[in-house]
């Protein structure tokens, strides 16, 4: 708590249109929407509003369209799968099987339900030395199923729950069989015809479910099909029952169409166990005395159960292993110009990008932060409440071109605690990125660097207003006065404010309330060659055309945590 | 839920008129309600509906369950936290001390509003937010869990019966925007409930996070719901004051009333507590024996399965010492509390035996009681299929309740089944909380809620009756309370879906970036369903042509404020083409303005309470205005015919002119005088004129009656809009008035009475 890494947060502009399209609505007059419209005009970023932590993310979250020339964000893009696998076993899954098989990785992947770490299959005693010879007669599972998964870390493992595997392969098709049964395709009974076995449905909602699915699907046959369809507009076109349905409208009162009307008919209600009618039990006893058995440690924690596949675990006894998620790759596009901004390398051993326009490289300088004159000792690392404090911000300009900067900030942070804030030179420009080519360049300017440097250390060198601080090849420091609000819930205290003259709202100390934070708003102007690609044959015969652009954006810059005193 | 407020959930007469339109499904119509998928020749379809399966999302201010249209669960449930609720990229969360430093995130909040996606108080909430928090689950459930990409799909949603507008405007603005939808169809949670437990009709249950509902559902409609506080969220401030009792050492039952700071060091944080409230506690079993014979011997039909005692070493009486440790007060402590007081959150939250029936608020009457007043009163609502209530309600004098219910609803054929469901978690509130401690309800899960041992015996009147259903190969279970196993309202959702069941209503993602950028929630369109929640005033015309219309009176006081509001936007909106037309009886207001005047001034709808005067008022400046109009209408058709057909032949003229006379005789009162007007006289004039002269005195005429059918066009849409905004008659059942009228008592009477 005490360290504190000062950070910068950029807020996506999309966060607008959203807000557009918010504020639209009439039909929900709260305050917080009045509110929100003041913040439409622009003037009051609040980066502690609890809405903008949708809309702040870290520089390296960001990309960067470089047709459209705007920041996206994750919430701005659209995405595709590239690649799905799983992230234990790196075994690439087809799209298609992702449909039938789930999300899960169904091979031997597993997580450990107390402390999710990796299950690895291990032989129980010792390994069946008997095994493979026996194995040959397809009907005999060794009886003594002797593999189990086991967690390295927990030491838990799959017999806790009276699961044994017989194989250590095809774990989770084992797992599948001992949970829910024999496969379930065999309970999908069709219809309702006669219940053959009504136990043979086991009491899993699986099963459950598709009995139900089945059930339905059996009815709406058996009501006749056309009158099902009749409402249902175009679904089905493509179905043969459509045909039924164009011939009864086309053949007008055929018998069909009359026994409809005489008899409509109705969908009787299931109430077998195979149709998936099932009456509660409400006898928990059973549920009451494992809980007095086992107390408190015999139940599941909520982080536990939340990792389950399914819900309704509440007993130690009832967690399973959970297969692993899948995971995917997906390449980005920008929403509007359908540009690729972003393209993994779709083998999933490969971590690199084909194509990746991040917005640190392509558009936005990185900001860092520093005190001007760190405290010797360097005590506590806070601020302390009241007394001026200097940081420089070092922007650094990832583009070949000179980047003109404007900064604005409000002159006290938003908030309860206001501090004030000065910005000494809020505008200035920043030297190209120097290509790798111009290598002597870059040394002869490193030389200049250090001579400045020199002359800082010298403690001669002034924060001034209206000038930069330091300047380098591609980075230029400024310096930011501040002088942190005391922390004090104080009405009376300058610092404190109070909304609007209502009363003051002396609730203790939030979560990071007591972190400076300051909005800035940015502003980027540069030149660039016009881009070519886009605009077609005409404008590329003038090479040397450049193009004005310009980006704005607010961050939500991080200095330091204010000390409470 | 008293009686005075009144079935608070009928929905107008309109409204269901409106779900028997295209979109119902819900809709009465006793079929099906899906279309088969597997149908007669096994559909080429079911190759490429792979593709495109909806994606069914169930909401709940706790949680929210994901997946695919025909999956069998949910692909991801998500529980909100704070933990979900931070910037990217801010890591804090797994920071070593993060735990422990709970208090700081808490404070300046009400006390777990960070596990809430809403309240349902939506005064002063930002609705915007609501918004985003949805949209980072949903954004991050689709990419991590449901494996999809951007692609538009169709989007099933799966509602609680009462989701206020705005919440329900800003979900589906979310969605669109965000996740390009093309269409979202809404479902019904507890009609999905009842639908995944196989029936067509039952009481639901839903125990859930801000409140409980009991919904009645008959043919897959909602008929109405009743709620009460008594849900997962006071069970979890009941089990922080338990607990804190507890680590002060004083496990007494009286408890201290006032709210305390809830960051003090003693103090437990939310998250614990709910923590708790899922693993430990339990729930007693019914301990009214003496009822229940009763009942049987009453009423040999009734099936009391879960009844069957059975306590061995009866849970109640073990004093056997569980451990609890606690982490979030500083010290961490850990406490020893005998096994039977960890039933009394529960029992407190949901039942509270200690106190009398008489003296809970309407909104906070425990949930026994409020399945049992749901019994009672459904009958009223479904009248048009029983007519026996009266029967019913002499059954209730004379026996004891819980005959009555079983007998009149058998009788009414009021089907409520009842169904609990285990689902309960999710509906309002999506309560993870699994009320016992047995818990963790899940809904899907075999797990019988704990609630229902619960359930005192009353919950034998849970159990529900079914209704007659007719072709059925197997005889109709009628009479019987049954507590069904319903997999859930998500699992409806994704069979419904699945099945292509029409939706309740379905919103075209055209149709709201259109109408819902202006008129954001324009409930008429965007939900039926919750037409509930909306106003009689909207479409109120409808149905009150009916003296004994049958709508109940729907509002109650909270709904009249939006009502009023939205009256207000109806005026200077256009109605979507695709909303019902309203279809007024004018006429019976105008001929009863008392009539209405009352009924507004009682249900407090003063400014509308003179409307029907100034209908009236208008009425006759109308029809003056036709009267006015009639002659220079018929001089200037004889003008046109004139300048049209200089030749015609008089007689033929003559005779045409009879005829019209007399039809307009026909159509105006007695009192007109005009069999034949002026103009007949002046008619002679008309063949004498130059076609000059015609042409200017037509030009003339015309402007005249263009003034004047512009008037009485103005005239006519305001005695519609005034006639639309006067709220329905209401039900003669309805009590009048404020005076509250003792029906009877429920047990004994209040002490002070």
């Amino acid at each position: 708590m005490a360290s504190f890494t000062p950070y910068t947060y950029i807020q996506c502009p999309c966060h607008d249109s959203t807000v557009q399209g918010r504020t639209a609505d009439d039909a929900s007059p709260t305050v917080s929407h009045e509110l929100n419209e003041d913040d439409d005009d622009g003037h009051a970023f609040d980066p502690r509003a609890q809405r903008s932590i949708f809309s702040l993310y870290p520089l390296e979250y960001l990309l960067y369209c470089d047709v459209c020339h705007q920041i996206r964000c994750p919430r701005c893009v659209s995405e595709e799968l590239v690649t799905i696998y799983c992230p234990s076993c790196l075994f690439e899954v087809g799209s298609s099987s992702l449909k039938t098989e789930g999300n899960r990785c169904t091979r031997s992947c597993f997580q450990c339900p107390i402390c999710i770490g990796p299950l690895a299959v291990q032989a129980l005693e010792s390994p069946p030395e008997s095994a493979p010879v026996l194995s040959e007669g397809a009907g005999t599972p060794i009886p003594s199923a002797s593999w189990v998964l086991t967690c390295s870390y927990c030491h838990w493992n799959s017999s806790e729950i009276g699961v044994k595997f017989d194989k250590p392969q095809g774990i989770f098709a084992q797992l599948q069989k001992l949970r829910y049964g024999e496969d379930q395709s065999k309970h999908v009974i069709s219809g309702d015809s006669s219940p053959t076995k009504p136990e043979s449905i086991p009491d899993t909602s699986k099963a459950r479910f598709a009995a139900l699915k089945s059930f339905y699907g059996s009815q709406t046959v058996n009501a006749n099909p056309s009158a099902g369809l009749s409402g249902l507009g175009d679904y089905g076109l493509n179905s043969p029952g459509a045909l039924t349905r164009i011939m009864s409208i086309y053949s007008g009162n055929n018998m069909n169409g009359l026994k409809q009307k005489n008899k409509p008919t109705i969908m009787r209600e299931a109430d077998s166990h195979n149709e998936g009618f099932r009456l509660t039990d409400l006898d928990e006893s059973s549920a009451i005395s494992q809980l007095r058995r086992d107390g408190m440690d015999g139940t599941i924690t909520s982080a536990q159960a939340k990792v389950q596949v399914e819900e309704g675990a509440q007993f130690a006894d009832q967690l399973w292993p959970i297969p692993y998620l899948l995971r995917t790759k997906r390449s980005k596009r920008c929403p509007v110009c359908r540009h690729i901004i972003s393209k993994p390398e779709p083998k999933v051993s490969n971590t690199r990008w084909r194509i990746r326009l991040a917005a640190n490289n392509n558009a936005i300088p990185t900001i860092s932060i520093k005190p001007l004159n760190p405290p010797p000792g360097s005590g506590s690392g806070l601020l302390r409440p009241m007394r001026p404090a200097q940081f420089l911000l070092t922007f650094k300009n990832p583009l070949f071109d000179d980047v003109k900067v404007t900064l604005a900030t409000p002159a006290t942070t938003p908030g309860r605690f206001a501090s004030r804030v000065t910005v000494l030179c809020p505008e200035f420009s920043i030297d190209a990125n120097p290509d790798n080519d111009m290598y002597l360049d870059d040394v002869l300017k490193d030389g200049e660097k250090e001579r400045q440097r020199q002359r800082g250390d010298e403690g001669i060198h002034q924060a001034e207003a209206g000038k930069i601080w330091e300047r380098g090849r591609n980075w230029v420091s400024i310096v930011v006065e501040v002088v942190p609000a005391s922390l004090r819930l104080d009405p009376s205290s300058v610092s404190f404010r109070t909304e609007g003259g209502s009363e003051p709202d002396l609730s203790t100390l939030r979560e990071d309330e007591d972190i400076l934070e300051i909005p800035m708003f940015v502003r980027l102007e540069w030149e660039s060659e016009a881009s070519h690609d886009q605009v077609g044959a005409t404008i590329s015969r003038e090479k040397d055309a450049r193009e004005k652009r310009e980006l704005a954006y607010w961050c939500a810059i991080g200095i330091g945590r204010i000390s409470q005193e | 839920m008293s009686s005075n407020t009144g079935p608070t959930s009928l929905p107008h007469r309109a409204v269901s008129s409106i779900r028997a339109g295209a979109h119902s499904t819900v809709a009465p119509a006793p079929q099906t309600p899906a279309r088969p998928i597997t149908s007669t020749l096994g559909s080429p379809s079911t190759s490429s509906r792979v593709d495109d399966d909806p994606i069914v999302v169930e909401l709940g201010s706790r949680k929210l369950r994901l997946g695919f249209a025909g999956d069998a669960a949910p692909k991801r449930i998500v529980a909100f936290s704070p933990d979900q609720q931070r910037r990217t990229g801010d890591f804090r969360l797994w920071e070593p001390d993060f735990a422990s430093q709970w208090r700081g995130r808490a404070s300046g909040k009400p006390w777990g509003a960070d596990h809430e996606l809403w309240r349902l108080d939506i005064r002063g909430q930002d609705l915007a937010l609501v918004g985003d928090k949805l949209e980072r689950e949903l954004r991050d459930a689709f990419f991590k869990y449901l494996l999809v990409d951007s692609k538009p799909r169709k989007v099933t949603l799966v509602l609680p019966p009462t989701l206020p507008i705005p919440l329900l405007s800003s979900t589906l603005d979310t969605i669109f925007h965000h996740f390009h939808a093309p269409t979202i169809s809404l479902l019904s949670s507890p009609v999905m409930a009842a639908f995944a437990a196989g029936t067509r009709s039952g009481l639901i249950i839903d125990l859930g996070w801000h409140e409980t509902t009991v919904t009645a559902v008959y043919e897959y409609r909602e008929v109405q719901s009743w709620r009460t506080i008594r849900a997962g969220k006071l069970l979890v401030e009941e089990t922080y004051e338990f607990l804190l009792q507890a680590v002060r050492g004083q496990l007494t039952t009286a408890r201290a009333e006032q709210i305390e700071d809830r960051l003090r060091d003693e103090a437990l944080s939310f998250e614990e507590c709910e923590e708790i409230a899922t693993r430990m506690l339990w729930c007693k079993k019914a301990a009214r024996q003496p009822y229940r014979k009763m009942a049987e011997e009453g009423l040999p039909t009734v099936h009391e399965h879960e009844e069957e005692v059975e306590d061995e070493i009866p849970p109640t009486e073990d004093h056997s010492l569980m451990t609890i440790t606690l982490n979030s007060c500083k010290p961490p402590t850990t406490v020893e509390i005998p096994f039977s007081q960890l039933a009394e959150p529960c029992e407190t939250t949901f039942f509270e035996a200690r106190l009398s029936p008489s003296c809970f608020d309407d909104d906070e009457l425990p949930v026994h009681l409020l399945a049992y007043r749901a019994l009672l009163q459904l009958p009223l609502d479904v009248r048009a299929i029983c007519r026996i209530f009266d029967e019913v309600s002499i059954l209730a004098e004379e026996n004891s309740w819980d005959p009555v219910r079983g007998k009149g609803a058998e009788q009414c054929k009021a089907k409520s089944k009842f169904k609990r469901d285990s689902a309960r978690q999710e509906s309002n509130g999506n309560i993870p909380i699994v009320l016992q401690s047995d818990t963790t309800s899940s809904d899907g899960e075999a797990a019988e809620p704990p609630v229902k041992t619960a359930d005192v015996p009353q919950e034998v009147d849970q159990v529900e009756n079914l209704i007659k259903r007719e072709r059925n190969y197997k005889p109709p279970v009628q009479g019987f309370l049954r507590a069904i196993d319903s997999l859930g309202p998500w699992c409806g959702g994704s069979l419904a879906t699945q099945m292509k069941a029409p939706a309740l209503a379905t919103i075209d993602r055209e149709i709201w970036l259109q109408q819902g950028l202006n008129g954001a929630s324009r409930p008429s369109e965007v939900d039926v369903k919750t037409g509930q929640r909306q106003t009689t005033g909207l479409y109120s015309s409808s149905s009150s042509a009916s003296n004994s219309s049958s709508t109940s009176s729907s509002s109650s006081s909270s709904n009249s404020h939006d009502e009023a509001s939205q009256n207000q936007h109806q005026e200077h909106q256009q109605r979507p083409t695709i909303a019902p037309r309203p279809n007024i009886d004018i006429k019976h207001i105008r001929q009863n303005p008392e009539l209405y005047e009352k009924n507004c001034l009682e249900r407090n709808y003063k400014v509308q309470s003179t409307y029907p005067a100034r209908i009236n008022a208008l009425f006759a400046q109308w029809q003056a205005r036709q009267k006015d109009g009639r002659s220079l209408r018929e001089r200037s058709n004889a003008l046109r015919r004139q300048i049209a057909n200089p030749a015609t032949i008089q007689h033929e003229d003559e005779a045409e002119n009879g005829a019209a006379a007399g039809s307009q005789q026909d159509r105006s009162q007695a009192t007109d005088s005009i069999s034949h007007p002026p103009g007949y006289g002046s008619m002679r004039d008309v063949r004498t004129m130059t076609k000059d002269e015609l042409l200017e005195e037509a030009r003339l005429l015309k402007q005249t009656l263009s003034t004047i059918e512009g008037d009485e066009a103005r005239l006519s849409t305001e005695m519609t809009d005034l006639a639309l905004a006067i709220p329905n008659m209401t039900d003669e059942n309805t009590p009048r008035g404020d005076e509250p009228r003792v029906l009877s008592y429920i047990n004994e009477p209040h002490p002070f009475d």
